[in-house]
């Protein structure tokens, strides 16, 4: 059946153009991730044309639904729906003026009611120019919406009209995405994940320069509970969503956490137990043939990530380790974290229980050389550079539990 | 002990039957039935609308004639919170003209105690009866807090945290020799039902709250009583179902769930009254592990001063949380009086009133049971406990 107009989306992204040779795969990459966060069947195609992508909404799919889905892609700049039309006169004049009527009505009430009409004609063999489309096309537009004006320099509302062989393209707002690079595109990194503030906020500003990302949490029943445990799947499952999913693997770390208090100093068991758990994570990420780490870590922001200890953990690491808060404010982590969604859940209270393996007087600037030595009272297999044994659970796009 | 975190290897040990029940099987049956056969509106003119409220009728009954009382004063809603705010909130607005006083113990549910709390903002003093260091409230305690234009005495029949019963009886005689206008007295009795011997009348009381899910109901309904004679505004308005006193259309099912629950903890009455499983339980596990101290009435008290459901015992060193999740990896499902985390120490208000110091209260663990767990569960719990108290405590302190 012939439908008068189509819903199209108009993807624009930004600095995938810069990227040489390598455009092609990061373009595709993009592709498959908007074809992964708009989810099943709800993009009826989608492709690259001329530095920009299109998808096509399926009919059946929730419009404003799908929209919101795509512009949290990462990589995207911004995204416009757009209305695919026949190239009569008549067809294109009634949908630009709808779509200008729209576009107003969105706009804040302070906004003046003012747009531009933006043609380019790709199809040589249209009888019009550009100029003469723009020209065409406002005049109509000032016919039927009283209030509308022109401005051709800052307008509010820019309404784009693309003449392809076809069909003609009419775009209407303009929604800013966030930006970055696809996930996936820059490889992969194993998130130290613990059920704060920070480890979300790192995942999603390493994730956003297009790093795909797996995480890993420590627990240790039954000091901590199994409601902390799903607070941390539920961070997860918070997080999926911005990225092509989400794999958590929950290493049991009781035992080691145990051997700790028992053998080392006191004082010391946080600088420890940090660098047994860098140890454990680095072993894991090289048996998933993932090349680095990342943390929540913020420079001073708590007695763990002092410059001190910072290195006495980092040294225990056998992968690089990325630290994208290293230099934000605990305020900054805060306001990033209510915006992507992941603050309510991290400040549910189902914290380790009690600290039991935390002293209340952890030494902030620990010698290396003095936990090194600490660290070898423990038991030889404590120590060991063997993946440790994790549950793994994986979490769609969707952020639902793949089975 | 902790390797074992990947799902419990035995059958599930329920010990927070305080907390709720497991609805039992025929209740389930009867609700269904009920769903399934009396779907009218009681309010309803039509026949289906006269079936359901028969029925309705019945239920009222038999819940009166368990509590032993007029059905004229059976009310049902959703619970005892529901209860306990109806009154508190209904007493204040009927009688505040009166008096300005209200008297509550240091063991009340904190549906008793927030509605007071409320009360304070509204310039209404409250008064705390304390208990002594097993829980219980003197009924003198109560007499000393007595004034003129005291309006309301709320104390608790049993306490949900360690089972110490507190004497309705002797307090109820006391308001009844008080002289006129003497205060509403109303009871949470909600853990009381069932398990001691409770008649309303005889205590004095005007007014008792219950959940239907403390015995083995379903969630979501209760019963309040209110002496016939006795009048406070509604704090539900609507349709005027429950002759005013309650809006909102009869959770048919519900109710009819309670009354039979409510039957057969009756009928089961022996059973339930053994305080047998309890003494055994506190002297088992105080003889496993000398450092394990019984909150409220242990065994060495006489008896009958605590309800038979009940035990919360401090194991001092380990915070409540890390017992109840060991436990749990053996399949025993306990709770805490006390919730602790890193970020703020919650201490439980029951427990520090009764003047628990600290390590006490954050170490309080309760078993509490609404079917009696067989001679081999309990020894199942005294070896779970023999073996994990040592070596966490070996861990925590």
């Amino acid at each position: 059946m012939d439908r008068p107009t189509q819903e199209t989306v108009l993807i624009r992204y930004g600095e995938i153009g810069l990227k040489g040779k390598n455009r092609a795969l990061f373009e595709n990459r993009l592709m498959a991730n908007l074809r992964a966060t708009a989810r099943d069947g709800s993009l009826a195609a989608i492709r690259k044309t001329r530095g920009r992508i299109l998808a096509d909404i399926a009919p059946c799919a929730d419009r404003e639904e799908v929209l919101a889905r795509l512009v949290r892609t990462f990589g995207v700049v911004s995204i416009s729906p757009a209305r695919v039309v026949s190239l009569e006169d008549d067809t294109i004049a009634q949908v630009a003026t709808e779509v200008t009527r729209e576009a107003l009505q969105k706009l804040p009430p302070s906004a003046p009611s003012t747009f531009k009409v933006e043609a380019r004609r790709a199809n040589k063999d249209y009888p019009r120019t550009s100029p003469q489309i723009n020209a065409w096309l406002g005049t109509e537009i000032l016919e039927s919406i009283p209030e509308a004006r022109v401005d051709v320099h800052e307008p509010a509302v820019r309404i784009g009209v693309e003449i392809r062989s076809d069909s003609a393209y009419v775009l209407g707002r303009t929604i800013p995405g966030p930006g970055g690079l696809p996930v996936g595109s820059a490889g992969r990194g194993l998130l130290l994940m613990s059920g704060g503030i920070d480890s979300p906020v790192a995942a999603w500003q390493i994730m956003k320069r297009g790093l795909e990302i797996e995480a890993i949490h420590f627990h240790t029943p039954p000091f901590t509970g199994p409601r902390a445990r799903r607070k941390v799947e539920e961070l997860v499952e918070a997080l999926a969503p911005w990225g092509v999913g989400i794999t958590l693997h929950l290493c049991h770390f009781t035992e080691t956490a145990v051997a700790l208090r028992e053998k080392c100093p006191r004082r010391l068991h946080l600088t420890i137990m940090r660098r047994l758990m860098f140890r454990q994570a680095s072993a894991l990420a090289r048996e998933l043939d993932i090349p680095v780490l990342v943390t929540g870590e913020s420079l001073g922001q708590v007695a763990s990530q002092t410059l001190e200890n910072l290195v006495a953990t980092d040294e225990a690491a056998s992968v690089p380790v990325l630290r994208p808060l290293i230099g934000f404010d605990k305020q900054e982590i805060m306001d990033r974290a209510r915006k992507i969604g992941t603050y309510d859940i991290s400040i549910q209270p189902h914290e380790d229980c009690c600290s039991v393996f935390v002293p209340s007087d952890p030494k902030t600037t620990p010698a290396l050389e003095d936990v090194l030595r600490a660290e070898a009272l423990l038991p030889e297999r404590f120590l060991g550079d063997t993946a440790p044994p994790v549950q793994t659970i994986a979490f769609g796009p969707d952020g639902l539990r793949r089975e | 002990m902790y390797r074992e975190y990947f799902g419990p290897s035995s059958p599930p040990l329920y010990l927070d039957g305080a907390a709720t029940s497991r609805p039992h099987p025929e209740v389930r049956e009867a609700m269904l039935q009920t769903m399934e056969d009396l779907y009218g509106n009681p309010s309803s003119p039509h026949l289906e609308g006269v079936r359901a409220e028969t029925s309705l009728e019945g239920a009222r009954k038999r819940v009166a004639r368990r509590l032993g009382v007029d059905p004229r004063g059976i009310y049902f809603n959703s619970g005892a919170t529901e209860g306990n705010n109806t009154i508190i909130g209904g007493v204040a607005r009927a009688f505040r003209n009166r008096g300005r006083h209200v008297i509550i113990t240091g063991m009340e549910h904190p549906s008793v105690r927030e509605p007071c709390r409320a009360l304070e903002e509204l310039g209404i003093e409250v008064s705390l009866a304390l208990p002594d260091t097993k829980g219980y409230v003197r009924a003198e305690t109560i007499e000393e807090l007595l004034r003129p234009e005291t309006i309301l005495v709320s104390v608790t029949a049993v306490s949900g945290e360690v089972g110490t019963i507190q004497p309705l009886a002797e307090i109820g005689e006391i308001l009844r020799r008080y002289p006129e206008p003497r205060p509403v007295f109303h009871s949470d009795i909600v853990q009381a039902v069932g398990r001691i011997e409770i008649d309303i009348e005889a205590l004095g009381l005007d007014c008792a709250t219950i959940s239907a899910h403390k015995l083995r109901g379903p969630r979501g309904v209760g019963a309040l009583y209110l002496r016939p004679g006795l009048h406070i505004p509604p704090l539900i308005l609507g349709g005027g179902q429950e002759r005013g006193f309650r809006s909102g259309t009869e959770n048919l099912p519900g109710i009819v769930g309670m009354a039979l629950a409510l039957d057969m903890l009756t009928d089961e009455r022996s059973a339930w009254r053994s305080a047998d499983v309890r003494t055994h339980l506190a002297r088992e596990i105080q003889a496993a592990l000398p450092g394990a101290r019984v909150n409220g009435f242990g065994p060495e008290d006489t008896g009958g001063r605590s309800a038979p459901h009940i035990l919360n015992v401090s194991f001092p060193g380990i915070p409540g949380e890390v017992l109840v999740h060991a436990l749990e990896e053996l399949g025993i499902f306990a709770s805490t009086g006390a919730a602790c985390s890193s970020r703020e120490r919650r201490t439980n208000a029951v427990l520090k009133n009764m003047g628990l110091d600290r390590g006490r209260a954050e170490s309080a663990i309760r078993f509490s049971w609404s079917e009696s767990p067989t001679p081999e569960e309990a020894d199942r719990l005294v070896a779970g406990l023999r073996d994990l108290v040592p070596v966490l405590a070996n861990i925590t302190s």
